[in-house]
């Protein structure tokens, strides 16, 4: 019986997978995600941190794209593919760990409030409503206004625009599968409340929640540029890429070039995980499947 | 419907009031003295004593909360801690410029992302449906702000066509509306193209080519009808981010508009200056999302069926 039941749940996920690996737009996806991670994890491989990175190298100020310096060098004379390349850790972190957070907390809250709906139900959703009625973007900024600069704070406040969106989600899929007839079935069988989550209404509502994580990430990648960018993130010289288009500004009328790397890489990230997002969304789509 | 509109307005202070209490309390926490700003560094220590107590920033925090809810219920929004005038005043400057910015920008976004949708849908697989679905993913992909540098480099600085920063008549504002109406369109353009690709596969768009309406007919009569529905929400929807998320285009471009204003305030800590603004972007955003739901009940008979009863 157990056996059995296992079996089926690994032929879902790989009859999942098999869907994913013929999207190829999907496996772009994966393949940018992949060589992000593997550039993110041997940064200190590739180029050094102390004098790369942050290192200041004064004579070596504004040199175009080069053999010795691929992506050229910014005002302070520091190597921009060295900055770019160490930038992927912070954005990825980032990302990674914010929609995790948005994941615990913004699941929790529309789980519980999708499964015993009523008054449980109306008073999350009326926060959920009111976090949503303030501006995203100006929440954030006045969090990392009072919190004050920096990495970890930077996730806290991308992390709590972010909840009320994700909550409404999983509340809407858990819906979803909470009026199915084999919910009741279980109910009626005497199962545990927690048994009921866990093992049933979850693992059926988990096509949706992974399709918007996915996506998410390259969301909150991207919302953190822009707070960087304006200069309310990451405070220089720590090489994320907002701040550093942020400092491109200043310069770009001669040095295009400080402009152009940074966001390539941003908008690469936001697309390779919006590509395998969009494939994850059909792979999980009964009505695609032929 | 009526009773409806009402009861939703209603529902709005509610929430104005869950608004207020949030960003009071996040701009109770950022560091930094108003007191400091209004007199300068150099104030003797009495004078600052005796405005803390003026502007009752000795009392806890739950006194001055209340006192701000007591005060704004007469509509006594406070002065701005930096400018000493009062707030709406600034804001009511600035805002025509920022309403301008998301309304031209939501219309651009509309105008691409809906015509283009249907097309994709229409034409499902064609070359023009790939070539529509490669660039919204492209463009959802790029960050606004990205954008806007680039085109100030390509636009203002190489061929110097249009003003890179400010805001001098009209051309001003075609980059900033580009930079915040992309990425809108490329979303619009993707639920557009899913939303009539549910539709056509419904029962009555079958009925209705089977009863031998034309191409035309079904898919402008009925299909985008029906389709529009959650198009229209998230029309509604980016409308609203849009007003409130500005911001960051705003700083690309150097535009005075409320954007700039709030992040000033935010870095500044002037309080009753951010709590209006917000305040007044959150009634925007409710009230947006009210008209949102009318429209949803005036297109489809269904959803008004459910409010006459």
């Amino acid at each position: 019986m157990q056996g059995a039941a296992l079996n089926r749940k690994k032929s879902k996920f790989h009859d999942i997978f098999r869907q994913l690996r013929r999207n190829v737009p999907a496996m772009i996806g994966l393949v940018i995600i992949c060589l992000l991670v593997l550039m993110a994890l041997f940064a200190d491989v590739i180029v050094d941190y102390d004098v790369d990175v942050i290192g200041m190298n004064p004579s070596e100020q504004f040199q175009p794209p080069s053999a010795e310096h691929w992506f050229g060098t910014d005002n302070y004379g520091r190597d921009l593919f060295a900055r770019v390349v160490y930038g992927s850790r912070i954005s990825l972190q980032l990302g990674v760990i914010t929609t995790a957070a948005c994941l615990v907390i913004g699941g929790l809250l529309g789980a519980i409030a999708g499964y015993y709906g009523g008054l449980v139900d109306s008073i999350i959703m009326r926060i959920l409503d009111t976090l949503m009625a303030i501006p995203a973007v100006l929440l954030s900024l006045a969090i990392v206004a009072s919190l004050g600069p920096g990495l970890r704070n930077l996730m806290i406040a991308i992390t709590i625009s972010r909840i009320p969106g994700f909550a409404r989600v999983i509340r809407s899929s858990i819906l979803t599968v909470v009026g199915q007839e084999y919910i009741e079935a279980a109910k009626s069988c005497g199962t545990s409340e927690a048994r009921i989550i866990l093992r049933h209404i979850l693992p059926n509502a988990l096509g949706p929640i992974i399709v918007q994580s996915t996506m998410t990430i390259a969301q909150n990648i991207l919302a953190a540029a822009g707070l960087s960018f304006i200069g309310m993130g990451i405070a220089p010289p720590m090489p994320e890429w907002g701040s550093m288009l942020s400092e491109a500004r200043e310069y770009m009328r001669y040095v295009p070039h400080m402009a152009i790397f940074p966001g390539l890489a941003l908008a690469l990230s936001a697309l390779s995980f919006n590509l395998l997002g969009d494939g994850l969304r059909d792979a999980f789509d009964p009505k695609m499947k032929r | 419907m009526v009773k409806y509109i009402i009861k939703r307005l209603l529902l709005v202070f509610p929430v104005l009031l869950g608004v207020s209490f949030i960003v009071f309390a996040v701009m109770s926490f950022a560091p930094g003295d108003p007191v400091t700003m209004i007199l300068g560094e150099q104030a003797p220590v009495e004078a600052r004593e005796q405005l803390r107590e003026e502007l009752g920033l000795n009392d806890p925090f739950f006194t001055r909360y209340f006192n701000y809810i007591k005060d704004a219920l007469h509509l006594d929004f406070g002065e701005s801690y930096r400018s000493q005038r009062p707030v709406f005043e600034e804001i009511f400057a600035r805002f025509p410029v920022t309403v301008k910015l998301a309304i031209s920008s939501i219309i651009v976004a509309v105008l691409i992302g809906v015509p283009l949708g249907v097309l994709s849908a229409v034409k499902q697989y064609s070359i023009l449906d790939t070539i529509n679905s490669v660039m919204a993913m492209l463009l959802a992909a790029i960050p606004g702000f990205w954008l806007g540098l680039i085109m100030i480099l390509v636009f203002s600085l190489g061929l110097r066509w249009l003003p890179p920063n400010g805001i001098s008549g009209w051309t001003s504002y075609i980059l900033p509306t580009i930079s915040l109406s992309l990425p809108v369109a490329a979303q619009i353009l993707r639920l557009t193209r899913s939303a009539m690709l549910e539709t056509i596969q419904q029962d009555y768009i079958r009925t209705a080519k089977g009863k031998g309406a034309t191409k035309r007919v079904v898919i402008f009569k009925y299909a985008l009808k029906n389709a529009l529905l959650p198009v229209i929400t998230v029309i509604g929807m980016q409308f609203g981010t849009l007003l409130g998320g500005t911001v960051i285009t705003e700083t690309v471009y150097a535009i005075p508009g409320l954007g700039t204003l709030v992040v000033n305030a935010i870095r500044t800590k002037d309080t009753p200056q951010v709590m209006a603004a917000v305040l007044l972007l959150s009634v925007v955003f409710c009230i947006i999302m009210l008209i949102v739901d009318i429209l949803y009940a005036l297109i489809d008979p269904r959803v008004s069926a459910r409010y006459s009863k």
